[in-house]
Order: structure tokens, then C-alpha cells, then sequence
């Protein structure tokens, strides 16, 4: 398995890649020692790259990366860098710490929104425990905009999410998470005695994790994919999401009583959205035609609680998902098996066909965010929120990337 | 042209032939960028309701009405966004937009206010069957219109609230942080902007872009946003300028004079208020600041009374601005500034304000102007302040004149000195009757010199009328008044008609060094002629002018004006002057100049024979003297002969006048051998003490040398041992010379190879003599021993 074909580090937040410029500072706009406050004024670039449109005080560039700078106009001290390129502030220690963008994209009605709110929760809660990491905002955007406006109508007050509008639309920022876990030891360490001696007490490990909520309709081609959903060249890993409901095969095979997506024209087809995805990051800067893609692409097949009453009682995705403190490879690729065949079935074998041929790193995964179908007033089920698989893929790219550890 | 109209939401089928979020229907022609421009622009979330209205009710959704001017396009975008609740899907939180595009936003909205679109029966909140939309002319408006708004706010009290929201409104548009209103009922945003509107008058209003909803109001490009409360961004305070009106809480600050001129007027009254402003308007402005003094003008020209600070703003702003508007405004501008009491203008601004009224021109602003300069000007000088100048070129001079007048009277010498100052140089002319009725009843020996001095430099009225006190005064007081600074100020001119006052200050004169003796003599002769003084000349007058010696010139020049009729005094006087000549030394041009004139003068058989006596016999030997000056080192040697006969037959002053010219003429006198022929021994004495002096090794007098080393082997001064001995000893001194002088003193004698020989002998000897002592043989003479 090749690396991810990385040169530099990209800002979370536009996804530019800003290593090899210089270091960009914002004043903290506080009383200086010299009794100096420069005041908040408008910054154009941060309006017209991040859509930020408050007044903040000035932003100065230094000549080299440090920690912290003084402002050249009050002569105070700060210690909040920006981007260079968008002018948001980055998070704490970027830069010094590993930064991984993964973009989830899919087809409209794929689930994206859901799928990442129970995401980003359950490795808050459950996986992060299973695991041993934490994992929370990196910036007050990113708390009040998980908070207010993913996880708070989903989880308290029990509502479908509104479709994500386009990616044209600057007001909705990238969500920032901060995901920190335990330095991995050398393996022939990293056995039960040295867990349970001095050494067990290891030195935090930080990825920074940057989801871009996209739209579906940015999806419809080439071109709207190029202009609407720029991070995906970006990105460190690629999480495509694709409702098996759209595929004629699986609709058939679905529970009675599911709500079936609105059949799409082409552009809604998996495969389309995979080959568009594909001819996307197979346009960025350094590709090689005859070399597969090495950043790593999860496919991830949504909605599977619709599905699970027409697999073999032996399938893989009918077990319970393994719950080490590792991501468990075995199972992974059981699961990834599975759904090979299960493509035939659903008449999907050109996914397979697309991905096989042009990535390095990829493999197929069956989540279901919700647990249950929706009921018909858009409200989650009287039975609640019941995720299934729903970290897998994302456990699978942070293994990928070297941040937690595989068996 | 008219509105380009869209509508954009999520369906099953619209114009891009995909599912999902897009526009369903256009009017024909409308750009890519500008698609793409309202799609980002009027993106919609509905508000997530903790509790009160049903979340599957759109209709209670807040509408997202919004006015904004595209970055990219430069087109004027109107929209309305309102809550869908479903798509075509089932998913909730689909929404509608209904909006116009235009390029030309000035022929589209006519009359109407973006804001008054609110309300109006063309806005659309459901999809039709159609795909293309016609265009939009001249919409009609809406539920907005000045009397709803006033109503609006009557029923809020809203003076407290509305200054500082249009002063923040107006800052957003300058650049400074957008404003966010934040307020439970968002219906109520669209009045606050209304009111807002009306008030900023038509050209602000346009440019002031809003919205009344926005779900993620830290993202909203518009400088007016409504919000529902709890969706303020992180650190909103530092970022926004908050109005949240549900908590009653603004951001206290400042309220910017326009704003509270505006909201003074109200929104009713404001259009007439605006239209005004308009015409005096050069139509660069661009916000608040820029608009403040031309609606401060036309709010003083309605009647209103302007604050301090409106009138500066006019008062800084009109000079420039006349310049860009017709004269008829200019002067009515002028006018509102000059209608403010006259306290609230400064000198500065009023001199400023004068020089437009002079320029434009406004002859009855430039009168009323500086008769203002004048009254502030007379009253900070009688204040004791100081005070600039005002040049006055209108009829305005006369009553700064008369109140100069009436000043003068009460000043302090500080004080009406500063104020005849002002007044020369503003041009004012005091009369002349006034400035000499000043100087003989304010001005006397009682005032400080100095300020005595600076008041009667500034005009000659005032030096007439002090004089003419002083005329009145005893002597000795004028005299010391004249004898200081004052007098220094004083001309003859000043003086005419007033002969001892003329006599005194021409005595102070003389004595302060500022005139001659003589000229003073002439003038005071003339003077007391003229008024048939007798006498013109006596001994006290003499002894004023000359205290001690006077200078041989000047008695030379006295000789002519003695008359037979002089008095004795007179004579006694010129007697002791001419006697004081031996003691005083002679030699000079002009001692020979007057023993010339003395030659022969009447005045010798007019004193006294004691005194006469010496006077003849200096008469006498100063032409000898002279000529012995002039022709001694010419060969003339017999002068001297004739000059020690003289020293011979002389009174004692004589011989003392001798013995001290001669030493040095005879030291000049070639070949001087033959000039001592027959010298005396006194003289011959004196004459060595000379030499002892000057060949002294630190005079080194060369030439002298030479002649004295000729002489002494004269056989004249052989024939004088007395002389010979003392001459040589003299001479001795020259051993001491340096190497150079010595040098140079043998070099002086080329010419004379005999002279030359014998000199190099003398030294030879004299070197010979130095060689033994320095051997102990014998010890050399002492010089002069």
C-alpha cells in the first residue's frame, strides 16, 4: 500500500496548500503594552475567500514560521496564526501536528450530512472511548456549527437534516476536529505487560481532521465538481458516499416499507459520481497517467439497514463490528469482499470495474448512519439514533494515515 | 431595461435537467456569473425553533428579503427567500427565492426605495408551470411607506435606538463592522430598515445593502442583517456592531451629528430635508461625514438651530466647498453659518468664512464678518489676549475704527499699544485728532519708558500730543524723558515750533551720542535765531555740548561763528580749549589745521595775555612741527635747527609739546647726523630715551638702526659726547637681535659698501668681546651703560 501522495500541508479551511508560503498573523486586537488596541476593520481576502464578513483586527505577514509574532501596528503580542491564502485563523499547533483533510462527497441523498454528524458524534463518544482518543472541535466555528446545527437537530430534537445547499455557499465553513490519541509504541512493544507498566502513560498524538460538507448537485459533472469541490484534490483521503438505493439492482432488494430515493437521472448513477470523482483527482497537479490514484478512497454504501434483510446469514456486514482498541483488518476486508459480490447483485460491477483500475488504495464499506429509515414527517425513528458501522471508513483512513493502529 | 427576474429552489425538474437545488425559471439572457451570484447570495436556512412555531410550518419561517449589489457583475440584486418546508424528495428544509437583477437599478426602482419592494404582490413563494419570466418594469410597491414607518416607530419610542443604529449603519457603509439587528420578530428588521432608509435619504439609502434574515449572520455580505436571537457568531461584539433589540442592547456608541440631525427631522420631513441638502451638495459625497455639512446647511436654512459641532462641520467645509457650487449657495451657506450665535465660530473658522465672502463675491457676509473679527479682536486686546490682524476693506473699517477709539481711552499703555498696532495693521486709520488728543492726555512722564517709547513710534499725532504735554512739563523731567528711549524716538519734524523743547532734546542727543556736537551747535544756534534768542551762544550751551575736550576740528569749525560781540564767557571758554592744546598733544592734521585758523584770528587779541601767550607760541611751532613730520626723512634737516632754537626761547607748556615731538621726528629724520646738529641736551636726552625703545631687540627697528649706526660716527654727534655715548649705548641693544634682524640690518646697508665694512667690524668686535666673556676674560658693556 503507497502513502498518500502528499507534499505540503493544506489550510483546513480552503484547502490551499500554504507550506512553502510565509506565516501570516492576526492581532488579538487586545490593549498592547505600549497602551496601543488596533481596531477591527473589514479584511477583504477573509471575506472573499472564507466568506467571513465581521471586522477583525489587521492580519500582518512575518518572515518566517514562528510561534507567536508582534503586530507591527501596536506592537502586542499574538499567537494566532492564519492562513495565508483564506486569512482564517488556523488551529492551535497547525502545522506541528498532523493535518488530514478527508472529504466526504456522494451523489445527492446519499446521506452525506447525516452520515457525518453521527460520524463525527460516535468518535466523540463511543469509537473515541473503544479507542482511546478524543476527538473535538478545533475552532469556536466548528463547536457552535456541529453543536447548533448538526448534532442538535438530529440527536435532541430528532430532525432529518435540510439538504446541504451548494458549495458556492461560503457561510458553511468546513467542520474542524481535533482528533487526539495515544502515541502508537514499536509493536514488539506493544504488548499487555508494557500497557500495564510505566510506560503505559504515552504522549498524546494530534490529527487534525477537516470534514467539507458537500452537495450532491456539486456532483453532476466534471466541471461542477471542479469548481464546487475543490478540496476534494486536497484531500488526504476521499470518503465517497453512494445510497445503493439508487442502484436498480439494490431498490428491488430493499426491506418493504423503505422510503426509496427519487430515481436521478445519470448524473445520480454511483458509478457516474465514482468516475467523475475519479477524472477530478486524476486532473490535479502531478498525476501520472499510467499510475493509479494513492490517495486512499473509502467507498462507503449508505443506508445498508435497508438492505440487511436480503444478505446470507453468513455475511460479514451481519456481524457485530469488532470493538478493539485497533482497526481490525480482517474485518474490514471481509466486509470490503462482501460487498464486491454484493455489487454484482445490485448491478453495480462497474464501481468495482472504475475503482479497481484506477486506485491504489480503496475499499468498499456498508454503514447506515440512522439505524432505520426516517419516518415520513423527515423526524428520526421513535426508536432513536442506532449507527451501524458508521466510523469504519474513517477508522479505515486514520489507519491509512498511520493514526491509529491495525490488526 | 427592466428587472430580470428568477426563481431558484430544490425540485425534481428544473433548468439544469437534474434533481435538486437550481433555478426553475428565468427571464431569457441572464449571465452565467450572475446566476451564480444570486445562487450564493440567497442561500437560505430556515431558523431551527427551540419551541412556539410548528417546524413543519414555512409560513412562520422569517422572510429573507434582501437588497446587495453583486461584486462580480456589478448588478443591483432584490430577493426574497422564504422557508419551502419540503422538497420534491420529502426532505424538509427546501426553500424559494424570488429575485430581480438589474444593471440599472437608477431607470428600474424609479422613485421607489429597495425597501418599499417589501410586501409587494409580485413576489413570488411557490414555482409556477412557467421555465422563462418576463422581465420587470416598474414595480409597485409594497406595505412600506413613510407613514407605516413613522407609525412603526411612534409605537416603539424609538428616538433612543434609531440615532445610534443610523450612525451604525452609516460607519458599516464607510467599511467599519456591518450591523447586526437582532430582534425575535424578524418582520420587525424590515421596518427598522425602512426607517433607516427614509432617513438616509435616496443616494445613501441605494447604497446601503441588507437583509432582514440570515440563518449564519457572521457570513452575510449586506451592512444591515437580521437575526434571530441566539444565532449571534462567536465574539459578534468584536466583529459586528450589535443592535439586539430583543435584549435592549446596542452598541453605545457615539451618535454621528448626521444621524441626529436626520432623526431629529424625521422620516416624514426628511425628503424635503434631503432635497435641500442636494443643492449643496458637490456631489462627491460619499457617506455620512461627506453628507453631514451639506444637510446641516439645509437643516439651518429650515430653521434649525446647529450644534456646536454642526457648525464647525459647515464652517470647515464650506471654504472648499464654494468653490464646487453656484455663488447664489455659497452665500445662502454662508448665511446658516453666520445665522449660528457668534460664539460658536472661531477666528480661525471666521477668517476663513471672510475670505470666501470676499471671494465669491458677498460684500454684506465680508461687512458682517469683519466687523465680528474686529469686536473679537479690540475685545481680546482689551483682555490683554492677543489678537491677528483683520484686514478690513469695507465699510465694516469705520465701526472698527470707532471702537478703537473708545478702547483707546480706557486701555493700558500694553494694552493701547497693542491695539494701535492691530489697528495700523488692519488697516484702520485712527484720526489724527484723536491719536494727538491721546498722546497729550494718556500719555506723560508716568508711563514705563518702554512702552512710552513703542506708543510714540506708531504715529506722529501721538508724539505732538505728548509733546505738547511735555512743553508744560518742568525741564528736568522733560529732559529725562527725552534722554531715554522716547527720545530715541523723536525727529526734528516731531519737534517744529517748540524751541526749547528742540534745544533739550538736541543736548540729550549729543549726550546719548546720536548726533555731533557741532550739527547740535548749528541747529540750536539756528533755532534760537529764529525765535530772536539772545544769546545764540554762551558758555553753558558750549559746556552742554562739549563736557570735556573738544576735538581741534571742531573748535577750528567753532572759530568761524565768534563774533566781536561774544561774551566772555564765551571767550573764557574758547581760551581754556586752546590753552588745553600742549597738554593734549598737537601732531595731528587737524591740530595744524587749527593753528592755521587760529593764525591771525581775532580771537588771540581777544584773551587774555597769559593766556594768549602760549596759544602764539604753539601757533607758532606746529607748522615747524608739521613740516618737520612731512620733510625730515626727505633731507631736510634744517627744520630742526630752527625747532631747537623755538625749544630754546619757549614757555614751559612750549618745551613739554617739544620735548614729546621732536624724540620721534628726529628718529625719522635722514641723515640724522646732520638733523642732531646743535640738539639740546634735554631734547638729545628724550631722543635716546626713544632709541633705547625702539632698538629694543623685541622692535628691532631696522631702519632706524641703520641711520643711528650711520650717525654715531657723525661728526655733529661726535662733537656731542653726551649724545654719542648715550647713542652708542643704544646701539648696544642691537647685539641682542636675533640672527635674522641682525641679518636683515646688514642686508639694509648694501648699498654702502664703506658703511657696510665698518658695520661688519662692529659686529666683529662686538663678537669678540662676547667670545672672552664667554671665556671669563672680561665682561661686555651693559646696553645703555
Amino acid at each position: 500500500m503507497r502513502p498518500p501522495n502528499r507534499t505540503g500541508v493544506n489550510c483546513p479551511y480552503c484547502y490551499e496548500e500554504i507550506s512553502g508560503q510565509q506565516a501570516w498573523f492576526r492581532c488579538t486586537g487586545r490593549i498592547s503594552p505600549s497602551g496601543k488596541r488596533c481596531p477591527a476593520e473589514l479584511d477583504p481576502v477573509l471575506r472573499d475567500r472564507a466568506g467571513f464578513a465581521g471586522a477583525v483586527p489587521p492580519a500582518f505577514a512575518v518572515g518566517h514560521r514562528k510561534s507567536a509574532a508582534t503586530c507591527p501596528k501596536c506592537g502586542g503580542k499574538t499567537g494566532f496564526t492564519i492562513c495565508p491564502v483564506c486569512r482564517r485563523r488556523l488551529p492551535v499547533h497547525f502545522g506541528r501536528v498532523g493535518s488530514r483533510l478527508i472529504v466526504p462527497v456522494g451523489a445527492k441523498e446519499a446521506g452525506k450530512s447525516v452520515f457525518m454528524t453521527v460520524l463525527v458524534h460516535e468518535l466523540m463518544h463511543r469509537t473515541g472511548q473503544q479507542l482511546n482518543a478524543a476527538i473535538t472541535g478545533a475552532d469556536d466555528d466548528t463547536r457552535q456549527q456541529f453543536t447548533q446545527e448538526y448534532e442538535k437537530p438530529l440527536y435532541r430534537e430528532s430532525r432529518l437534516l435540510s439538504p446541504t445547499t451548494t458549495a458556492g455557499d461560503r457561510s458553511r465553513p468546513p467542520l474542524v476536529f481535533r482528533f487526539t490519541s495515544e502515541r502508537r509504541l514499536p509493536r514488539f512493544l506493544d504488548g499487555p505487560l508494557v500497557q500495564a507498566g510505566p510506560l503505559s502513560r504515552r504522549d498524546p498524538q494530534h490529527t487534525l481532521l477537516s470534514f467539507f460538507d458537500t452537495a450532491g448537485e456539486d456532483l453532476r459533472s466534471q466541471q461542477s465538481t471542479e469548481q464546487n469541490v475543490h478540496p476534494l484534490t486536497a484531500a488526504s483521503g476521499v470518503l465517497l458516499l453512494l445510497d445503493p438505493l439508487q442502484m436498480r439492482g439494490a431498490r428491488e432488494l430493499a426491506a418493504p416499507g423503505t422510503r426509496l430515493p427519487t430515481p436521478g437521472g445519470s448524473g445520480d448513477e454511483p458509478a457516474n459520481v465514482l468516475e467523475i470523482v475519479t477524472d477530478v483527482l486524476r486532473g490535479q497537479d502531478g498525476d501520472k497517467p499510467d499510475r493509479r490514484i494513492g490517495k486512499p478512497l473509502a467507498i462507503v454504501f449508505t443506508k445498508m439497514d435497508t438492505l440487511l434483510d436480503s444478505l446470507k446469514a453468513t455475511s460479514p456486514l451481519l456481524q457485530p463490528p469488532p470493538r478493539g482498541r485497533y482497526f481490525d483488518e480482517r474485518d474490514s476486508v471481509a466486509v470490503h469482499t462482501e460487498i464486491q459480490r454484493l455489487l454484482a447483485r445490485w448491478e453495480g460491477t462497474r464501481i468495482d470495474q472504475i475503482a479497481r483500475l484506477n486506485y491504489d488504495t480503496y475499499r468498499y464499506f456498508g454503514v447506515s448512519a440512522l439505524g432505520e429509515s426516517p419516518t415520513e414527517d423527515n423526524r428520526v425513528s421513535a426508536r432513536g439514533i442506532r449507527p451501524y458501522r458508521v466510523t469504519s471508513p474513517v477508522l479505515w483512513l486514520l489507519a491509512q494515515f498511520g493514526t491509529i493502529p491495525v490488526r | 431595461m427592466a428587472f430580470q427576474q428568477l426563481y431558484y429552489t430544490s425540485c425534481e425538474h428544473g433548468l439544469e435537467g437534474y434533481s435538486g437545488y437550481q433555478f426553475i425559471a428565468i427571464t431569457p439572457g441572464v449571465r452565467p456569473a450572475v446566476l451564480r451570484e444570486v445562487e450564493e447570495r440567497t442561500v437560505y436556512e430556515p431558523p431551527h425553533w427551540p419551541t412556539g412555531p410548528d417546524q413543519n410550518d414555512p409560513e412562520a419561517d422569517p422572510v429573507a428579503f434582501s437588497y446587495g449589489m453583486s461584486e462580480v457583475t456589478g448588478e443591483t440584486i432584490v430577493a426574497r427567500g422564504v422557508s419551502a418546508g419540503t422538497d420534491y424528495s420529502g426532505r424538509p428544509g427546501n426553500y424559494f427565492v424570488h429575485a430581480l437583477v438589474t444593471g440599472t437599478p437608477e431607470q428600474d426602482f424609479g422613485s421607489l426605495l429597495p425597501v418599499e419592494l417589501w410586501g409587494a404582490e409580485f413576489w413570488r413563494s411557490t414555482p409556477d408551470a412557467a421555465t422563462e419570466l418576463p422581465e420587470l418594469s416598474g414595480p409597485p410597491p409594497g406595505a412600506i411607506d413613510r407613514p407605516g414607518v413613522q407609525a412603526f416607530l411612534d409605537a416603539r419610542e424609538a428616538e433612543g435606538v434609531l440615532p445610534e443604529l443610523l450612525t451604525a449603519v452609516g460607519r458599516a457603509m464607510a467599511g467599519e463592522r456591518p450591523v447586526l439587528v437582532v430582534t425575535s420578530d424578524v418582520t420587525e428588521i424590515v421596518w427598522w430598515i425602512a426607517a433607516v432608509s427614509y432617513l438616509l435619504g435616496d443616494r445613501l439609502a441605494r447604497q446601503m445593502t441588507f437583509t432582514t434574515y440570515s440563518h449564519r449572520p457572521g457570513y452575510s455580505r449586506y451592512h444591515v442583517t437580521g437575526v434571530l436571537p441566539g444565532r449571534l457568531p462567536p465574539e459578534a461584539d468584536a466583529s459586528f456592531q450589535i443592535f439586539d433589540l430583543a435584549a435592549g442592547r446596542t452598541p453605545a456608541d457615539s451618535v454621528h451629528p448626521l444621524a441626529a440631525i436626520l432623526v431629529s427631522t424625521g422620516v416624514m420631513a426628511a425628503p424635503g430635508l434631503w432635497q435641500q441638502a442636494a443643492a449643496f451638495a458637490p456631489g462627491a459625497e460619499g457617506g455620512m461625514d461627506d453628507w453631514l455639512p451639506p444637510v446641516a446647511v439645509a437643516a439651518g436654512l429650515l430653521g434649525r438651530r446647529l450644534s456646536q459641532s454642526e457648525t464647525d462641520t459647515v464652517a470647515g467645509w464650506l471654504p472648499d466647498a464654494a468653490n464646487r457650487m453656484p455663488t447664489g449657495l455659497a452665500d445662502m451657506s454662508l448665511g446658516v453659518a453666520l445665522a449660528q450665535p457668534p460664539e460658536m465660530l472661531s477666528e480661525e473658522q471666521l477668517h476663513e468664512l471672510l475670505d470666501l465672502a470676499r471671494r465669491l463675491p458677498t460684500p454684506p457676509r465680508a461687512e458682517a464678518l469683519e466687523r465680528l473679527l474686529a469686536e473679537r479682536a479690540i475685545a481680546r486686546i482689551t483682555r490683554g489676549e492677543p489678537a491677528a490682524p483683520v484686514p478690513l476693506a469695507s465699510p465694516a473699517v469705520q465701526a472698527a475704527r470707532d471702537l478703537a477709539i473708545g478702547a483707546l481711552d480706557a486701555a493700558s499703555p500694553q494694552q493701547a499699544l497693542a491695539l494701535l498696532k492691530w489697528a495700523a495693521a488692519s488697516g484702520i486709520a485712527l484720526p489724527e485728532t484723536e491719536l494727538e488728543r491721546f498722546g497729550r492726555t494718556r500719555l506723560g512722564p508716568d508711563i514705563p519708558e518702554r512702552e512710552l517709547a513703542g506708543l510714540v513710534r506708531l504715529h506722529p499725532a501721538i508724539r505732538r500730543g505728548l509733546l505738547g504735554r511735555l512743553a508744560g512739563e518742568p525741564p528736568e523731567v522733560t529732559r529725562a524723558l527725552l534722554s531715554g528711549p522716547v527720545g530715541t524716538q523723536l525727529g526734528e519734524e516731531d519737534l517744529e515750533g517748540q524751541p526749547e523743547l528742540t534745544e533739550l532734546w538736541l543736548l540729550e542727543s549729543v549726550a546719548a551720542g546720536r548726533i555731533r556736537s557741532v550739527t547740535a551747535f548749528d541747529r540750536i544756534v539756528d533755532a534760537r535765531a529764529a525765535v530772536q534768542r539772545s544769546p545764540r551762544v554762551d558758555a553753558a550751551l558750549l559746556s552742554m555740548l562739549w563736557p570735556h575736550d573738544c576735538p581741534p576740528d571742531e573748535l577750528a569749525e567753532l572759530l568761524g561763528v565768534l563774533t566781536d560781540a561774544d561774551a566772555p564767557d564765551v571767550l573764557h571758554w574758547f581760551a581754556a580749549q586752546l590753552g588745553s592744546v600742549p597738554a593734549r598733544g598737537m601732531a595731528s592734521e587737524e591740530w595744524f589745521a587749527l593753528a592755521q585758523a587760529l593764525a591771525g584770528h581775532q580771537v588771540l587779541d581777544m584773551l587774555p595775555e597769559q593766556d594768549a601767550r602760549p596759544v602764539r607760541n604753539t601757533i607758532r611751532v606746529l607748522p615747524l612741527l608739521h613740516r618737520a613730520w612731512l620733510e625730515g626723512p626727505r633731507g631736510n634737516t634744517d627744520l630742526f635747527g630752527e625747532l631747537f632754537g623755538e625749544y630754546a626761547r619757549a614757555d614751559a607748556g612750549t618745551r613739554r609739546l617739544l620735548e614729546r615731538e621732536l624724540p620721534r621726528l628726529l628718529a625719522r629724520a635722514t641723515p640724522l647726523g646732520r638733523a642732531l646738529r646743535g640738539c639740546p641736551g634735554d631734547l638729545a636726552a628724550a631722543f635716546c630715551r626713544e632709541l633705547d625703545d625702539r632698538l629694543a631687540p623685541m622692535r628691532s627697528d631696522t631702519a632706524l638702526a641703520r641711520r643711528v649706526f650711520s650717525a654715531s660716527g657723525h661728526p655733529d654727534v661726535m662733537a656731542q659726547p653726551a649724545l654719542s655715548e648715550r647713542m652708542a649705548a643704544a646701539l648696544e641693544q642691537v647685539r641682542h637681535w636675533s640672527r635674522h634682524d641682525l641679518g636683515a640690518l646688514a642686508q639694509s646697508m648694501d648699498d654702502d659698501a664703506e658703511l657696510a665694512e665698518s658695520f661688519r667690524k662692529w659686529r666683529k668686535a662686538r663678537r669678540a668681546e662676547q667670545s672672552r666673556w664667554r671665556r671669563g676674560w672680561t665682561r661686555p658693556a651693559e646696553p645703555g651703560s
